[in-house]
């Protein structure tokens, strides 16, 4: 994770997944986003969220 | 077949998408394509064992990015134009015992995320002019799935009640210089009688007008075009209130109450500058009028487009609120 994910307001690379948000006031909840193809080419997307502690 | 033909009678563009027809329909109760796949040998839509909250192309999409080319000729008088745009499921937890009432408050303000992302990812595509976040829930509004879960569509053009929102809205701009949804608010929360629930930023009421007999109309306070203009304060708060409709509704007549629930907000084409007549509200329509009688769309409502309701806003207001009370 990067040192202070409160600034992480945009996209960036996180692995295979992308962080799409810091949303909360303390900046502790980040939203990943990790877009995949289905078997017939249709698109799936599983969101997650993470919790960071912040020196 | 897929198109979208317009009706020059009316000004509005039907959509045609016949390969519904052979959809889904109740599938045995111990097969739901929403859950988790467990196991390999029967996949279901998602192929994951645990996931938080997931969002997939509909199999049967009315609308879709690489639409095929009308079936029927287009001419002048005949308008026909493919139907281009993106149907998406959402799917908010891998369990599918809950619905959206049972979600737990961080699941409900991850979702708020998650729809603001899909609204900037749908709404970004160049065949999306509009991108409209509902829920169908229950049998009687013909949802063929309990799993929770809704849908998003990204349509290509304006749908029609929108449409007539926006109009109406622009027209109250002109004459007033203000935003008519903005005064809505203001006179509900002055007369109070139709207000159910109300937080730091955002109010649930039942509609002054409201078509059906229980419907809510939530809203932020303050003006905001689309879910992407949120405030982090008001995007928590947005989660709150929604999980105090839903609950309170459940109570209301001591069932999951069926509903659709829609989000209207700014277009997301450049067609005009949409932000001075856009205010995001969300609308719940249950098709209950009491515990068990359904209102029905008629000839008033369909042919005439007039509805005709049983029962008092006022009442209903009262009756939410006191049903609200009863929430664990
Ligand atoms: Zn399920
Ligand atoms: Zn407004
Ligand atoms: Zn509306």
């Amino acid at each position: 994770m990067t040192k202070n994910p409160t600034n992480a307001t945009d996209a960036f690379d996180y692995g295979d997944e992308v962080v799409v948000r810091v949303h909360t006031s303390d900046g502790t909840s980040i939203l990943l986003r990790h877009v995949d193809a289905m078997a017939d080419a249709r698109r799936i997307t599983f969101y997650r969220q993470v919790k960071v502690e912040i020196a | 077949m897929t198109e979208r033909r317009y009706d020059p009678t009316s000004g509005e563009w039907v959509t045609f998408a016949t390969h519904r027809q052979n959809r889904t329909y109740k599938p045995k109760d111990d097969f739901c394509p929403l859950c988790p796949t467990k196991d390999e040998s029967a996949p279901t839509e998602i192929p994951s064992e645990h996931f938080e909250i997931v969002t997939f192309d509909n199999r049967f999409p009315a609308y879709s990015i690489d639409a095929p080319v009308p079936d029927v000729a287009d001419s002048s008088f005949y308008r026909v134009l493919p139907a281009s745009g993106r149907c998406e499921v959402i799917v908010y937890s891998d369990d599918h015992s809950l619905t959206f009432a049972d979600l737990p408050l961080s699941r409900l303000r991850m979702l708020v995320e998650v729809w603001i992302d899909r609204w900037k990812i749908l709404g970004e595509e160049a065949e999306v002019s509009y991108v409209m976040p509902f829920e169908n829930k229950g049998e009687v509004v013909g949802t063929t799935l309990s799993h929770p879960h809704g849908q998003i569509y990204g349509y290509p053009n304006v749908p029609p009640r929108a449409q007539r929102e926006l109009e109406a809205a622009a027209q109250y701009l002109q004459d007033t210089g203000r935003c008519v949804e903005c005064d809505v608010i203001a006179a509900e929360l002055e007369g109070g009688d139709r207000v159910i629930y109300s937080n730091g930023s955002w109010l649930a009421w039942v509609p002054f007008w409201a078509r059906f007999p229980y419907e809510v109309h939530v809203a932020p306070k303050l003006h905001r075009p689309s879910l992407v203009d949120l405030t982090m304060d008001e995007r928590a708060d947005f989660a709150d209130i929604l999980s105090v409709v839903a609950k309170s509704y459940d109570c209301l007549f001591g069932f999951s109450l069926p509903y659709i629930m829609a989000f209207h907000q700014r277009p997301t084409d450049s067609a005009q500058d949409w932000d001075p007549i856009s205010h995001f509200h969300v609308e719940f329509a249950p098709p209950h009028r009491s515990s068990d009688k359904l209102k029905y769309l008629a000839g008033s409502e369909l042919a005439g487009g007039a509805f005709i309701t049983d029962v008092v806003p006022e009442m209903a207001a009262e009756r939410i609120r006191k049903a609200g009370a009863l929430i664990k």
